[in-house]
């Protein structure tokens, strides 16, 4: 049985430290991947990512990743996309102005739509920054949210927000307002969380254990 | 353009040559009576250590409620006059001998010479809070030309409010038959100097008056100002400044009246009497951030001139308001010495604009006789500081 | 939806201390920063801000370790500040755990700052802190160095400056009430959320839990930080989030 590394991707954007204290936390070996070779040599990857789309796709091309990330993808190699990550993952994205992605989820990346009223006062506030239940969009036994309980609250910080092309792709969702914005979205080994795991306490850690034991 | 000055500040032929710091704080040995002991630690950091580690205060305690008992009114006639300003000392003074040990305290504050908004709002809320007080103001002309004749002769306009701080209190406590005075503090003790008196509760007041008072005192600078015309003899007669001098001695043998300082009888963290003092009166901090020369905000707010009280200590010693806040602090454990240096780097000898005209206009001066005087009192301590190129620089900065 | 309002424990940090004051002066010593965060993890906090003191006077590493040994046990986000002059300032401490940034002295005089910390990083990440201290009617000045030095600006205005300028979220501390137990500034916190869109957390006077209850009600603050409530015990986070039914 082949050794198990998860490489967290290292491109300057995003805590790597606390998802190294996350994994380390939950006793799973972890290396930091920031050229072709060791994305490569990884089992799992994890795709960190605060800051902005445009920025961070520049950089993730300028070290020569995006094809080292799509032939991880095409080896259905679990990938999990966190936060911006998730983004990263999709085709194409409206952040300061119209950038490409990582293609390997096909949807767009829009901002969180306008909120509404309701006694005078918006539902919620761009960015959003707190916790927010999720909910499920399929059932979760086969999917790395298995020992999450439904309506559990994660922390999430986002202004932008990922709609992928096929429904069928969103297993979590989250209220926003009137809204459903897709939580947690599957495609094959592919997984991205808009929430960060990292952050979210006990369930946001077995969300990341779960996803290590894939 | 020379004037030639003269100065009455007889400590400033005696200040030792040489520039040091204390090496557990950030004072140096310039500060008049202090005392470095040969591993340049000073004498405030040694009682620091003692009043931290070695005093019993259960003991000390134990000593006042005594006191107490033995002062204590039964029909609420004041048993003791307690000086304040409305500042975090005085009011954590008064609070205590009040709430805590039942005493019936005559506060009795000495004006300020120029009430600043935050402090005049403190001494009201003081008052408010509850407590009965005496204000007194001097004969404001002759206030002012006695500040002046001090600000050439002393280097330092505000020792006639040092005067009647201390004279006021002894005044009323005489009129009233009111035989305890508390003070806040043993400044000497506490802050550097004469360490005599650091484990007893009062100082003999014959000693104070010799002691203290930059070595001269009022009667040689109204004598001064007589010569230089400043008053006439009309205006001075033997008794013109009775309120700024304590009765005669034998009136205060006679009626027994004491002085003891509450920092004798509690451990005495100005920090803690700012929180009792927020909390009691609603104290209020600086309103502008922190105060001119200096990174704090809760200490001696209330007058506009003492921004230059302050800053003449710079020019006589070196030693800013920065200096003196650090110095305090770290011996108290609140800051580190590098925190205090770093502090002083950056704030001591700031200069007090803010007041700078109301200052000059107190005083009836001008800018320029302001830095003659200035300059005058740097050329005395020539250890001090040195001019380069027009430049007036410490010759010594702490580290 | 009910508005979840987020509690913040608040850790003023000064050295390797924790410290609280009263109008954010005269410091004591309340605890170590790992072990304070760590509790108030374990209370359910529902974020954690570490802010420090006295950045102007030395360099920032010292934040930066104390954010690095803090995220080790704690899995919420954390929010450091004080002293943050430039991107690569924020990009220690992001590397080292941090979340979220706070930002106020240096963007009073270099506002493009706060732009710039907002592309390279992203608004979310970017905080700005604002000292507030009510100096006449209706009109709150901005302070900076932990409440030492006033600006001359107009905190409600600056505050909508801010969030054009890119910041995501707002920290506002009222001097005024800080430490005191009187209540936050009600004023203070109705005037900025009016003013801006971005969350805002409000800081400075937490008395009680009604007091907090009573400032989500009046004003629109989307999260509440609190210091000596907490350090000294006087009521803890889950009895907090019970009586807000969070």
């Amino acid at each position: 049985m082949p050794v198990k590394t998860i490489a967290i991707l290292d491109y300057g954007f995003g805590n790597i430290h606390s998802l190294l204290k996350a994994l380390n936390f939950i006793g799973q070996k972890t290396i930091i991947a920031d050229s072709p070779q060791n994305i490569a040599s990884a089992s799992h990857l994890i795709i960190p990512g605060v800051g902005a789309f445009g920025d961070a796709m520049k950089t993730i091309r300028n070290k020569d990743l995006i094809i080292p990330i799509k032939e991880f993808a095409n080896q259905s190699k679990p990938i999990l996309g966190i936060c911006l990550g998730m983004q990263l993952l999709f085709s194409e994205s409206e952040e300061f102005g119209h950038h490409y992605g990582l293609n390997i989820i096909p949807g767009r990346v829009t901002r969180l739509p306008q909120p509404s009223l309701v006694n005078q006062e918006p539902e919620y506030k761009i960015p959003f920054i707190g916790w927010n239940r999720i909910l499920p969009s399929v059932t979760w036994k086969n999917s790395i949210l298995r020992q999450v309980i439904p309506e559990t609250s994660m922390y999430f910080v986002h202004s932008y927000a990922a709609q992928p092309q096929d429904k069928n792709n969103t297993i979590a969702y989250a209220s926003y307002g009137h809204h459903h914005i897709p939580a947690v979205v599957k495609h094959n080994n592919i997984y991205g969380c808009q929430f960060h795991p990292e952050k979210s306490r006990a369930s946001g850690l077995s969300i990341i254990e779960s996803f290590a034991k894939l | 353009m020379s004037i030639s000055f003269k100065t009455l500040d007889r400590r400033l032929v005696n200040q030792p040559k040489e520039v040091k710091f204390c090496k557990k704080c950030v004072i140096s040995n310039q500060r008049p009576r202090i005392v470095f002991d040969d591993k340049d630690i000073c004498g405030a950091c040694h009682y620091a250590h003692e009043k931290h580690n070695l005093v019993d205060w259960k003991k000390r305690e134990l000593e006042l409620q005594e006191l107490c008992d033995r002062y204590r009114s039964r029909d609420g006639s004041y048993d003791v006059v307690v000086p304040s300003s409305g500042g975090k000392d005085s009011t954590f003074t008064a609070y205590t001998l009040k709430h805590t040990y039942g005493m019936h305290p005559l506060t009795v504050t000495w004006s300020p010479f120029l009430h600043t908004d935050v402090g005049w709002r403190n001494f009201q809320k003081f008052i408010a809070a509850g407590y009965d007080n005496i204000l007194g103001s001097p004969n404001g002309l002759l206030h002012r030309k006695l500040a002046k004749l001090c600000f050439e002769l002393l280097g330092d306009a505000w020792e006639p409010f040092a005067y009647g701080q201390m004279g006021f209190g002894y005044q009323i406590a005489s009129k009233f038959n009111i035989k305890l005075i508390f003070h806040g503090e043993n400044g000497e003790a506490e802050y550097g100097g004469l360490i005599e008196h650091r484990h007893k509760a009062s100082e003999p007041l014959t000693y104070k008056l010799e002691k203290y008072y930059k070595g001269s005192g009022l009667k040689e600078i109204v004598a001064e100002g007589l010569s230089r015309n400043i008053f006439s003899k009309d205006e001075v007669k033997d008794n013109t400044f009775q309120l700024y001098l304590p009765p005669p001695l034998k009136e205060i043998a006679n009626k027994n009246i004491q002085m003891h300082w509450m920092s004798y009888y509690k451990k005495w963290i100005p920090q803690e009497n700012y929180y009792l003092a927020c909390e009691h009166t609603g104290f209020e901090a600086n309103p502008d951030g922190r105060s001119e020369g200096t990174y704090s905000k809760y200490a001696s707010l209330d007058d506009k001139l003492d921004g230059f009280h302050y800053y003449m200590g710079f020019i006589k010693f070196g030693i800013g308001r920065a200096t003196s806040d650090a110095a305090h602090e770290i011996r108290d454990g609140h800051i580190t010495r590098e925190e205090g240096i770093a502090l002083v780097h950056k704030y001591d000898g700031e200069f007090p604009q803010k007041y700078f005209q109301d200052f000059l206009e107190y005083l009836d001066i001008n800018e320029e006789y302001f830095w003659e005087v200035v300059n005058f009192y740097r050329s005395l301590v020539p250890h001090v500081w040195e001019n380069t190129n027009g430049i007036w620089q410490l010759k010594n900065k702490v580290s | 939806m009910s508005k979840n309002v987020r509690i913040i424990p608040r850790l003023d940090i000064k050295s390797q201390n924790v410290i609280k004051g009263v109008h954010l002066e005269c410091l004591r010593i309340v605890g170590q920063p790992g072990k304070m965060a760590e509790r108030y993890y374990n209370e359910n906090a529902d974020e954690i801000i570490y802010l420090d003191t006295v950045a102007s006077l030395y360099g920032r590493d010292n934040l930066v370790n104390i954010v690095s040994i803090a995220s080790q046990n704690i899995f919420v986000p954390l929010t450091a500040g004080g002293g943050v002059r430039s991107l690569e300032d924020i990009n220690k401490l992001l590397r080292a755990g941090a979340d979220k940034v706070t930002i106020n002295t240096h963007a009073t005089k270099h506002q493009e700052f706060i732009t710039a910390a907002a592309q390279s990083f992203g608004s979310q990440c970017i905080v700005g802190h604002i000292e507030a201290k009510k100096t006449k009617p209706d009109y709150w000045e901005v302070y900076v160095e932990n409440g030492r030095q006033p600006t001359g600006l107009d905190a409600v205005k600056w505050a909508k400056q801010l969030e054009n300028l890119g910041a995501g979220e707002l920290l506002v501390t009222s001097i005024d009430q800080d430490g005191t137990y009187q209540g936050f500034d009600y004023e203070l916190a109705k005037k900025i959320t009016a003013e801006v869109s971005i969350p805002v957390i409000i800081s400075g006077g937490a008395g009680s839990k009604e007091d907090i209850a009573k400032v989500i009600n009046e004003s629109k603050v989307d999260a509440i930080a609190i210091a000596s409530l907490l350090h000294y015990q006087k009521e803890t986070i889950p009895q907090i989030k019970k009586y807000l039914c969070l």
